[in-house]
Formats: C-alpha cells, structure tokens, sequence
C-alpha cells in the first residue's frame, strides 16, 4: 500500500517536472519567434533607459504618440502612466542582466512558472487532490494562450503569478501559521496591484477565501497586514511628487484609453457582456487576434470548452458535494464577472487572469467527477482531452512560423541600413530593441501635434490598427491627415510582411 | 536563504499574535509594542500617502506642450491663388467650412482629447466658442436658416440643437442617425453624414422631414460629401477601389424612401478630393492628385464639360506653415477659399 503511494506520488512529481520543463521549453521558444509589438516597446522603454542613464523617462514615445487620444506630458522625463512594480522590476533586471527582448519576456517566464507553481500548491490546498493539482500545472503547461502570455513583456503574467502566488501563500500557511500567511499572501498581493490594476481581481480573490475559511478568525489587529500596499503606495508617491502635474496628466491620459472606461460596463452591461465575449475571447481564439497574431480558427474550441467546463462544473458542485470545487467556481465567476463589467477595455492580454481558474476548476471536475464515477465524468474527459488537443495544435501552428527571424529582423535591418547616424525613424517603440530607443520616434499620429516628421516612416500592424480603423471613428481629421501624408509626401520603400517602410518623397 | 525567511515569518507572527493569544479569557488582550509600532508605522504611511494624493490632485493642470507649440494660420486665396487675407490663430483649428446663408467659418479646434467647434464672424474676424458644453464636439453644420446646428459630440452621437442665445440644448438627431455630419442641403431637407469606421465607408442622408436616415451611396473609401446650391445634386470623394475621385450625383425627391441614389458621375479626370460647390451648381473646385486646385464647369447634363486648374496648394503655404490637409472653404461673400495653415514650433524635418 506504503509502496504503491510512494510510487503515485513519484510518477506525479514527474509528471509535474515533465509539465515545467516542456512551459519553460515552449515559452523561451514562443519568447524567440515573436515579433515584439506595441506594448512591450512600451513598457521596456523606460527600464532600459534607467539602466542604461539613469533617467526613468521613456524616450522613444511622442507624448501625443500613442494610441491615447490624450498628451502624455513629460512621458520622456517620467513614466508616470505604468504601475511601479513592472517597471522597476525590469530596470533592476536589465541593470542585472542586461538588455534585449529575450531577456524582457525571460522576466514573464519566470512569473509564469511562479503562477504555475502557485495555482499547483493552490489546487491541492482546495481541493485536496494532488492530482488534480498535477492536471492543472499539465493543462495550464499546455495553455497556448498562458504561454503566449509567458513569453510576452508585458506586465500581466508577473501580476497574475504574483496574485496567484498570493492566494497559494495564504491558503499553505494558514493552517499553520495564520498571521504568517496573511502577512505572506498581502505582501504578493500588494506586489500584484501595484504591477497592474488587474492585481486588484486578486485581492478580491483573497477576500473571498478569507471570508469562507477565516472569517471567525480575522480581527483589527491583522489590519498590520496592510502595510505592504500603504509602503508600495508611498515609494510609488515619493516618484509622483517629482512631477505631481506630469503623474497627473499621464495617469488621466491613460484613463482614456478608446473603449477603456473603466465602469461602461456597469452602465452598459448588455454591450460589457457582448464585447467580452466577443473582442476578449472570440477574437483572440482566431477570429481577429490582435495580440495573438495569426491563430487558426480552430482554437475557437478552447474558449467554447471553458466555458462548457465552467457550466459542468458548476452543475456537478450543485449535484454532488465536492471539496474545493465550489471555492475555485466561485473565484473564476468573480474574475469573468468582474472583468466583464469594471474592465472596460476589453484586452487580449488580461485572459491570462482568469484562463487558470477555467482550468484549474476543469482539473478538480475531472478527477472528482472520475473519483466519484460521475455521470460527468465523459463529458469533463471530453472537454478537457478538447482543450488539450485544440491548444496543442494552436502551439504547433504557432511553432512553424518565425515573424521575428522572416519579418521583423530583416525590417530592422533594412532601417538599420537606411538611417544617418543620429537619425531617427518614426516606428513602434518595439523597434527601440534593436535600433537603440534613443533612434526611434513612437508616434502614431506622424507629426500631427508633436511637428516631429522623420524621413522614414514603419508601418505595422498597430499603426496600421490605428490608421485604418481607429482613427477614422474616433479622430477622423487625423485619419485623413496621415493617410494624404503618407499618399502625398512619402512612398513606400520596403514591405515584408506586416511591415511597409515609407520614405519622404523628397529624399 | 530559507532559515532567514522562517526567521522573518516567525517575527511577523509574533508581531501580529503578540499579546492576542497570552491574555486570559476575558480580559481585554493588550496591544503588543510592536503591534503597535506597525500600527504607527502603518499610519505614518497611510498620511503620507493621502497628503502626497491631495497635493497631486491639487497640482494645477498643466497646459498640454502640443497645443502650446501649435499655431494656426487662416489664409484667404482668390481664385488666381493670391492671398489675400489671413489671420493667425494660437491653437490646431481645422476643417474650415462656410454656408449658403451663413456667413460664418466653422472650425475645430482640435487637441490631444479635446475637440470642440469655433465661429469666426466675417465682419471682424473675431473666433469664439459655437456652443457652451465641455464635451468633445466637432464638424458642425450650421442649418440653412442659421438658427440650428447639428455636430458630432463623441460619446454622444449626433447632435443637433438651436442657437439662441442663452439657450441651448442638444438633443439627438436622430434614433438611427450616426457618423460624422457633412453638409445641410441648402432647401433644409437633407443633412449628409459619413460613416468612416471601417470599410466600406458610407454615405448617409438624413431627412429632416421625417426623422429617418438612409444608405445613400457606399464605397471603399468615400468622404466630404456637399450638397449643391439648388440641392439638385450631392458630391464627393470616393474610391471604389482606384484612385480617388469626385463624383456627383443628382437627388432625387425620395431619396430617403426608396433608398435609391442616381448613379455616380465621375466629375474628376485624373484622381481628386475635397471638392467644395462655388455659388452654382454648375461649377464645382476641387484639388486633384498633383495638388492643384481645379475648377470643373458644365453648363447642363452629366459630364463636366471644362476643366481649369487655378492654384497649386503647396504655392500657398508660408515659410513655417503647411497645409496639411485640414480642409478648406469656399468662402462666398469674398468669393475666395480659405485654408487653416498648421505650424509647430518644434516642426522637425529631420
């Protein structure tokens, strides 16, 4: 019996080894054939420039160059408009281990296997089956859109791992040392909320758990576990005061992001709901993904099984009693619910957040519909085996193209050997890992407010989002301004791809 | 590494339990020294981090660098392409347009998140604000009367409203009524709206009379539609895949019941855009693909009978100063067009 244990527990810690070492192989994989896009230009932009001077300024980005239909005043002096936690991440990062993209989504790789072991210690905590934790890890391991998150620069994969490693840490300790765990579990969750806004899903996560498992203990003295958000807060404001009228117009800037009010949905909720389903989930899963580049329409499976997951689940909880399952089903309802209505701007990228609690209530459904010989039990085999088949293929579709070594490089190249010294090009803040941020001019809107035209101009597939589709609803006297520009005063030099390099006429 | 972090668990705990769990039943627990210094700490964070809130929001906001840097310069060129006029203005203003019965300049005035419509009086070239509302407005129409406005408020849709004095109050145009406002046809019946979002883009015509609006005319890219003097005739720019040209086409009574539009009659011969009418329907500018201004007269018919480039638009821009697509007018009373000029102070070439 002893030996037959000691044998599970073996083949599952390989299992789970196996599951790490095949996240890490495909996302470093995934981390060297993307072609790097707006956001991580963005946000890399001012961690490598503090690495390398000092000044926490981002100087490839126009203040009226970003989508934002607003001014990002002084963006090249301070970076007010991202949270503290990323960035300075970063910079301590690069200063560390130097610069390039690689290095920036190694960072998210890292956040990621912190995800993946948490969402493992949290499965088995719940739910107390370490096999369903093991299915979790296998399942999220094989997640094409986790590990497209992993290897992306972005912030958000190091704010779901630390929220999800806040919500591990107080569910580990708080058997065993109760203040511990909730000092432990702020102290992530505070490093989530201030890498992104979206940590805050996690805190209320937290509360939840607090509340069904802790609610008899918790008392005013454990206020004291406040202080990692009120010490992060007032370095954050030591920052601000630098500028208090540039962290202002920054952070209203970026509060008008297109389609980004933060409470539309709790005005409109029909449309929240609409939009969710379709820009979040429908689109990315092959219909128009944005950020996900080119994905085929099959993977349109994966958010239909999630949801079908979702619905079993909660419909065998209501059946049968089931450990854990009625925690992780109330966690992943008070993500999709709360990313419906209070995020506005319906972003690819925040799928992330809730992906593992799709999974990990799939995981213990199947092994408790199976332990229990459910009726269920088929249909949760049949889900999750759809899920494993469809993302297996998405990753294996994803892995026979190389954008950044038959687009991107060659593009960069190309600039590379058409620019003077000390000339810069108007492009994508992504092209500042190549060419050097100091080289590239990042605006959109090419010279309409900033008067700053450069001789050579790089559309991509965001310019070309912002050209094309958005300015035209949203700016239409910009729209015609750079599409008579482009028409009149350059020419198109160089396409590859979704890259076109448009050259002054004069020159 | 591990037996610091234990270290450092165990002190939380302590600071967190001290005092709670040795106190006897009862008894009210002591609040542990450390318990409290935390606590103190906590509030000593918690005031700096209000105060630090309340200066920043405090802070004056601060005059945005990119309307700070831009000047706008309105010239007023003849027919031959003389300038004639011209007045400066601090601020982006675009889109200049004027009125059959109006003979106001319309204009917006545009920054990075705001965007709102301005009037410049004929008479002494004085800019003032169109309508007293702090949202993001733009492209308004006047009525041929003079007394409405319809304008696109983003957020809202399109607006329409009377302009009494001291009072105004936007209601919508229209249930079904959306995209940019273009141009009111001078007999009060029909406004043109552009729907440019996405492709192909759309041509719509409102009718006043009955409230209901209706799918004029689509093309990949189609844009600036006016009606003619007599409101016989609507044109614009289109590309129906090529190039883009002019075209007209002739109104019919109804237009919005049916749904049908005459046929398209290209009026350009080489590519053109922005086309605006002079005082008749039979004449009609527009600037071509070389950028020259060019007159297209017919005395009856369908087809455009001669041809006349007037002025090239890069002759009139002054040193610093470009146009930059931002439109123009036909400015009837000085029977000249008007263009708004953009400047940046920092305009870099490099």
């Amino acid at each position: 019996m002893f030996r037959c244990a000691q044998t599970a527990v073996r083949s599952q810690i390989s299992i789970v080894t196996l599951a790490l070492v095949a996240y890490l192989a495909i996302a470093f994989l995934f981390a060297a054939r993307k072609t790097p896009w707006v956001d991580e230009g963005w946000i890399a932009s001012a961690p490598a420039n503090w690495a390398a001077t000092g000044s926490f300024g981002t100087p490839s980005l126009q203040p009226t160059g970003s989508w934002l239909n607003a001014e990002l005043t002084g963006i090249r002096e301070y970076t007010f408009w991202n949270l503290p936690v990323a960035i300075t991440a970063q910079a301590l990062w690069y200063k560390g281990f130097g610069f390039s993209v690689l290095k920036m989504r190694s960072l998210s790789i890292l956040s990621g296997l912190l995800a993946l072991v948490s969402w493992f210690a949290t499965v088995e905590k719940l739910s107390a089956s370490r096999a369903a934790a093991c299915l979790t890890v296998v399942m999220l391991s094989l997640d094409f859109t986790f590990l497209w998150s992993a290897a992306d620069g972005r912030m958000d994969m190091m704010c779901a791992g630390f929220g999800a490693a806040g919500l591990a840490a107080y569910l580990v300790w708080r058997e065993r040392n109760f203040p511990a765990s909730l000092w432990l579990a702020n102290s992530l969750l505070a490093l989530s909320l201030f890498t992104h806004p979206n940590g805050a899903l996690y805190f209320f996560g937290f509360v939840v758990l607090l509340w069904i498992h802790d609610r008899r203990r918790i008392n005013w003295r454990h206020g004291c576990v406040l202080t990692p958000y009120l010490l992060i807060a007032a370095l954050w404001a030591v920052y601000a005061l630098q500028h208090p009228d540039y962290f202002l117009a920054q952070m209203e800037a970026n509060s008008m992001a297109i389609g980004g009010t933060r409470w539309a949905g709790l005005a409109h909720p029909l449309h929240a709901i609409r939009n969710e389903v379709l820009v979040r989930y429908i689109a990315h899963f092959g219909v128009r993904p944005f950020w996900g580049a080119q994905i085929p329409a099959y993977a349109l499976v994966i958010p239909v099984s999630y949801w079908a997951l979702f619905a079993s689940a909660a419909t065998f909880s209501r059946l049968k009693s089931s450990k854990g399952l009625s925690e992780l089903l109330a966690l992943t309802a008070l993500f999709v619910v709360a990313m419906t209505f209070l995020i506005g701007l319906k972003a690819q990228t925040y799928l992330i957040l809730v992906l593992p609690l799709y999974v990990a209530t799939g995981a213990v459904f199947f092994c408790q519909s199976h332990v229990s010989r459910s009726a269920f039990a088929p249909l949760s085999f049949l889900l999750l085996g759809a899920l494993l088949i469809s993302n297996t293929a998405v990753i294996v579709s994803k892995l026979r193209h190389n954008p950044s070594t038959s687009e991107y490089l060659p593009t960069v190249e190309f600039i590379r050997a058409h620019l003077d010294p000390g000339e810069r090009v108007t492009a994508d803040s992504y092209f500042g890992f190549d060419l050097g941020f100091d080289r590239v001019n990042d605006d959109c809107r090419v010279g309409y407010y900033s008067g700053m035209r450069t001789r050579l101009v790089v559309e991509d597939t965001w310019y070309g989002i912002w050209w094309k589709n958005l300015f035209p609803g949203q700016e239409p006297e910009l729209a015609s301004y750079v599409e008579q520009l482009l028409k009149n005063d350059y020419r198109v030099i160089y396409s590859n791809g979704q890259f076109r390099v448009y050259a002054r006429r004069a020159t | 590494m591990a037996s610091s972090g234990c270290m450092h668990v165990e002190q939380l705990e302590d600071i967190a339990n001290a005092g709670a769990d040795v106190a006897p039943t009862g008894v009210k627990p002591a609040v542990s020294r450390r318990l409290k210094i935390v606590f103190c700490i906590e509030a000593g964070l918690f005031v700096f981090v209000a105060a630090a809130a309340v200066k920043i929001l405090l802070t004056p906001k601060r005059d945005l660098a990119a309307v700070q840097s831009t000047q706008t310069q309105l010239i007023w060129v003849d027919q031959s392409g003389r300038r004639i006029q011209s007045l400066d203005l601090s601020g982006r203003y675009t889109s200049p347009r004027s009125f059959f019965r109006n003979s106001s300049i319309l204009l917006n005035k545009i920054e990075p998140s705001k965007s709102s419509m301005w009037s410049l009086s004929p008479e002494g070239l004085e800019i003032k604000p169109v309508i007293p509302v702090q949202r993001r407005t733009g492209f308004g129409v006047f009525a041929p009367s003079g007394k409405e406005i319809v304008f696109e408020s983003w957020g809202d849709g399109v607006l329409r409203s009377t302009m009494n004095t001291g009072w105004f109050k936007p209601r919508r145009l229209g249930t079904d009524a959306s995209g940019i406002p273009e141009d009111w046809s001078s007999d009060g019946r029909w406004i043109a709206l552009t729907k440019r979002g996405g492709q192909p883009q759309e041509l719509w015509l409102f009718d006043v009379a009955t409230g209901c609006s209706t799918l004029f005319s689509k093309a990949k890219e189609l844009s600036e539609p006016r009606f003619s003097p007599d409101s016989r005739w609507i044109a614009f720019t289109a590309s129906f895949g090529g190039e883009e040209e002019i075209y007209r086409v002739a109104l019919r009574g109804d237009a919005c019941s049916s749904g049908g539009a005459g046929e398209p009659v290209r009026v350009s011969l080489d590519g053109g855009h922005s086309c605006r009418w002079a005082d008749s329907a039979n004449e009609l500018f527009y600037v071509d693909g070389e950028q020259d201004m060019v007159a297209a007269h017919w005395s009856a018919g369908s087809a455009p009978a001669r041809f006349r480039k007037m002025f090239n638009l890069k002759s009139i821009a002054m040193s610093g100063y470009e146009y930059r697509f931002d439109g123009f007018a036909f400015d009837r009373p000085r029977n000249a067009f008007v263009f708004a000029l953009a400047r940046a102070a920092n305009w870099d070439e490099h």
